[in-house]
This record gives C-alpha cells, structure tokens and sequence, in this order.
C-alpha cells in the first residue's frame, strides 16, 4: 500500500539537537505527543528534552513496528471481510517475537528506554521494558541483582542485619 | 565487554535503575513474588523501602510463617506507603487476630479502587463495617465472607464489580447492597447460602443496568427453589453477556438458565458451564421439552459457549437443540468437553438451525 504523500509529517527534536521526521501516526503513539496534537494542530516540530537521539530513535523504531502491524492487521481484515483467528495469531506472536529482539539491550540502554516511555507515554513500550527489567530481577540473590545492574551496596553488615530482622520470612531459604 | 568491570568507585555513576523515579521502580517490583519484592531492601539504602509503595498490594498467609508476622508486615507496608493504592489483596484463612478494621480504614483514606479478601469456609469472616464506607471502591472479591450491612448504610457509590463467592448475606442484606450500588455492571455470586425469607426478583429488580452476570454454582439451585416463580415482570435490558454454571443434566436448572436468558432480549455471549456434581434426584418441575417454542426466542445471541465437563447425560443436548433453533444470530458455538461418542454426534449434527451463519465448533 502506498502512503499518501499528504500525510502530515512531525519532526521530533531530541535533546542533542537531532531531528528525526515521522508520520503523525508513528508520533501518536507517544500518548504525550498525541495530546499536544490534539491542543494545537498546527504543531509541526516537537522538541524532546528529556530524550537523547539514540534512545528516541528506539522509541520511534518501536512505535513504527506497532504501527506497521496495526495497518497489516486492519487491511487483512478489510480484504477478506473479517480476520482469520490462526493469521491473526501468527502476526501476534511475529510482533512478540520482534519486541524480544528489540529487548536485547544493555542495562543502561533499558532504564533510559522506561524513562522515555514514561515521559512519551507509550504504554506498549513501558510494559515492555518493565517487564523485561522485572525478568532481570526474578530469581537472583540481590549480590547478582546488584551485579546486573552496578547497584553499589552502601549497608554495613548492622544496617544488613536489621534490615533482615525486620522482615525475617522474606530471607528464609526456601526448601 | 571486559571495560563493563568498573572501579568500584565509578559504579555509582552507572546506576541508572536506582535513578529511576519511585513509582518506576515500584512498577517492575510489582512484577516480582512478594519475597523477592522485599528482598530488594537489600540492595542498598536507596531500595530499603522502595518495594513498600507498590500501588498493588497482594498478602498470602503462606508467605508468613506466623500471622504475626503477616500483621507486622501489612502494618509496616500501610505505614511506610506512598502514593496511591489501587489494589489490596488478602488471603488468610482465619482472621479473628488480624485487625483489618484498621487496615480498612487507612484505605479508605487512600482511595482503594480494588479489595480481595479470602477467608476459608471454616472461619469465614464477618465483613467489618467500615468496610461499607469505601467510596472510592470499584472492584470487591470476597470469597467465604460473611456480609452484614451497617444499619446506616449509604451504598457504593462507584462499585462496578462484585464477586461473591461461597459469601453468606441475607437476602435482604443483598438487596440492600446491590440497589445502592448504581454504577454495578457485573455481579458474580456462586456456592453463598442465601437467606430465606424474601423473594429473588427483587433482588433482580435491582440489577437491571447490569452489563455482564455470572452466576455461579448452587445460585440457580437457589433461584429455582426460591423466588423464580418463571413470571418476572422486568427485563434485564443492559445485559449482553450471561456466564451460567449450572448443572445441565438438571432440567430444573436448564429451565432456569432459558428463563434469564429469556428476560435478556440483548444477550450477545453466553456461556454455560456444567456443574456435573448438581443433583439429579429431584422431580423435573419443569422441563425443557414442554417450553412452547414459538414463544422463545433470542433474538441477539451471537456467540456461545457450553463446557460440558464431567460427563453429560443426553438432556445436556436438549440445551445446544434449544439454542440453536431458537437464536437467528448466531454465529459460533463452541461446545468443550463433549461426550467422544458418534451418536452424541449425530444427534448434534441432526438439529435444527434458525441462523444460517451458526457455526459449532467442538474442541477438547
């Protein structure tokens, strides 16, 4: 399908100076940037303080990916009159697939992609990576937590013991 | 990747998740067991208490080695909280020593939309009254509680949801409860004992801006034997989706289910579940096979459900036979757990079809 050249085009400014152009319909997916839309539709140029450029190319590489299959999707559904269950299916977990590869990041990488889906409200996004930060939590000690992700541990062994005694059950070895 | 090994001097800097703002934090320890959520205090001073302001708050007593220690827990995590609480969710077999009064209270301060309490069918608990006064609630799951209304009580306001399961409540008790919730468009009750005294429709009555119902387990058997004298005067307009559990071998039951389902001219979904340990002793007051069947139909109903678990006696088919040739809009029925057998096959194919778009489907 072609895209109609007429679509309007929005140029996001990231915190060092880059611009990248966009379709409105990648840009509204960034609830924040859908909601100044909607306040003043002339808006054409929309600086991002809060985002350097390599994390809002991130960002809008995701939200293009969304996009993508949402129109697939749609047009699917239009030439054959209704959505076929087991097509629909396989697009749903091609695009888990493709957010799992897109998660193949490093630490730093992940905290400032929740920043920047909390800021843009991109709530697919947020999910994503919160979940994915959860994952990275799930079922170590919290030495290899603090490995994962260079926590520096500042408790004396007092302020470690206390903190043990407070809750005693949460530090039982279970089994 | 062996630069990623820092001086430990440097790594401070390289901490972006402890930078993250609190509620952040809080998001992804949600997604964490409860153990590990408070482990996490160990991670530095920064994290000693962050898992504390979680917005979800979820207690198992089988997490606790005490009920002491789960009193202690909750006291501490209401004490230390910040910001909003959407959720809280107990689970704690005998509740005399917990003092969830308190805990209610300091709730409702903080406009609670969600509250789950499971007690046990041994020591249910009475539901304190302070309870009653959560306006912000939207959601409330009870399981094997016991409701009693406050003499004054002014009705929840913003309820939506209300699952009651194996809950004792007076029939006028219920009533009561669900007139004054004016927002309620789903309502879910299954194995309660219900009082004695008062007929059902009025209880009905008070649902008719209900959205989706599902009735659970013996409430069927309690409709039947109480006030569903089959001659309600009201219709449930609002209702598009009806969830039935009910024994199909039953045709007491079945007759009911046909009986709400008749009075919910714009039922889109239903789903019928079999309870196979109903009774099948009693007399058929009423059965299915004497319904005047120019009388029914139904006239929106698109997709259906019937889960036949356990095994079905042939009355089971009689419902998918009335269903069928009575709905004109019917799209799909997905028939679960059916009886792997030709005949039970061959009568189905067999039926009557008043919409030529009704699909059956039947799937394991």
């Amino acid at each position: 399908m072609a895209r109609s050249s007429t679509e309007n085009m929005i140029t996001l400014m990231s915190s060092d100076g880059e611009e990248f152009m966009v379709t409105e319909k990648v840009a509204r997916e960034c609830t924040t940037i859908r909601n100044m839309l909607e306040d003043d539709c002339v808006i054409t140029n929309i600086p991002l303080p809060n985002v350097t450029s390599d994390i809002l190319s991130m960002v809008i590489e995701y939200c293009m990916e969304h996009v993508a299959a949402a129109e697939k999707a749609a047009a699917e559904t239009a030439e054959k009159g209704s959505s076929s269950a087991p097509a629909a299916a396989k697009a749903n977990k091609d695009l888990e697939e493709w957010d799992k590869a897109f998660m193949n990041v490093d630490v730093y990488t992940l905290c400032d992609l929740i920043l920047a889906a909390n800021y843009l409200n991109v709530s697919g996004l947020l999910d994503l990576t919160i979940q994915t930060a959860a994952n990275l939590i799930k079922g170590k000690s919290p030495e290899q937590i603090r490995k994962t992700f260079h926590i520096q541990n500042d408790l004396s062994l007092e302020e470690e013991e206390k903190i043990r005694s407070q809750t005693p059950w949460a530090f039982e070895k279970s089994e | 990747m062996d630069n990623e090994e820092h001086q430990k001097g440097s790594v401070t800097y390289n901490d972006r998740i402890t930078d993250l703002p609190d509620d952040l934090k809080c998001n992804i320890l949600a997604h964490l067991p409860l153990k590990e959520m408070v482990e996490t205090s160990l991670l530095s001073r920064m994290w000693h208490y962050t898992w504390a302001s979680i917005p979800n708050l979820v207690f198992n007593e089988r997490n606790f080695m005490s009920i002491r220690e789960l009193v202690r827990f909750v006291d501490m995590v209401l004490l230390l909280h910040q910001g909003p609480i959407f959720q809280f969710n107990i689970c704690c077999l005998n509740f005399t020593h917990v003092p969830m009064e308190r805990w209610m209270l300091v709730l409702s301060r903080n406009e609670i939309e969600e509250i789950t309490i499971r007690s046990s069918l041994t020591y249910r608990w009475r539901i304190c009254s302070c309870f009653f006064n959560i306006q912000s609630l939207k959601k409330v799951y009870l399981k094997y509680c016991t409701l009693i209304l406050p003499h004054v009580f002014r009705g929840l306001k913003h309820l939506q949801t209300l699952h009651l399961n194996g809950c004792t409540i007076s029939d006028n008790d219920f009533e009561k409860l669900v007139s004054h919730c004016p927002l309620l468009e789903n309502l879910y009750t299954s194995n309660g004992k219900y009082g004695h005294e008062k007929c059902m429709i009025d209880v009905f009555g008070s649902l008719s801006k209900v959205e989706t119902l599902r009735l659970g387990g013996a409430f069927i058997r309690y409709l039947l034997l109480r006030g569903c004298n089959l001659e309600l005067p009201l219709k449930f307009e609002h209702l598009k989706e009806l969830s039935i559990e009910l024994a199909v071998h039953n045709q007491n039951e079945a007759y009911v289910a046909f009986f709400l389902l008749q009075n919910a001219p714009n039922v889109q979904y239903l789903s019928i579940l079999n309870r196979p340990q109903g009774p099948d002793g009693l007399m058929p007051i009423r059965n299915l096979q004497n319904l005047n069947m120019q009388k029914i139909a139904f006239e929106h109903l698109k997709f259906v459900l019937i889960d036949y678990s356990g095994s079905v006696k042939e009355s089971g088919l009689l419902l998918v036979k009335l269903l069928l040739s009575a709905a004109p809009l019917l799209e799909k029925v997905h028939i679960k757990n059916y009886e792997k057998d030709f005949e039970f096959v061959k009568k189905l194919v067999s039926f009557k079809r008043a919409s030529k778009e009704a699909e059956v489907i039947l799937f394991d």
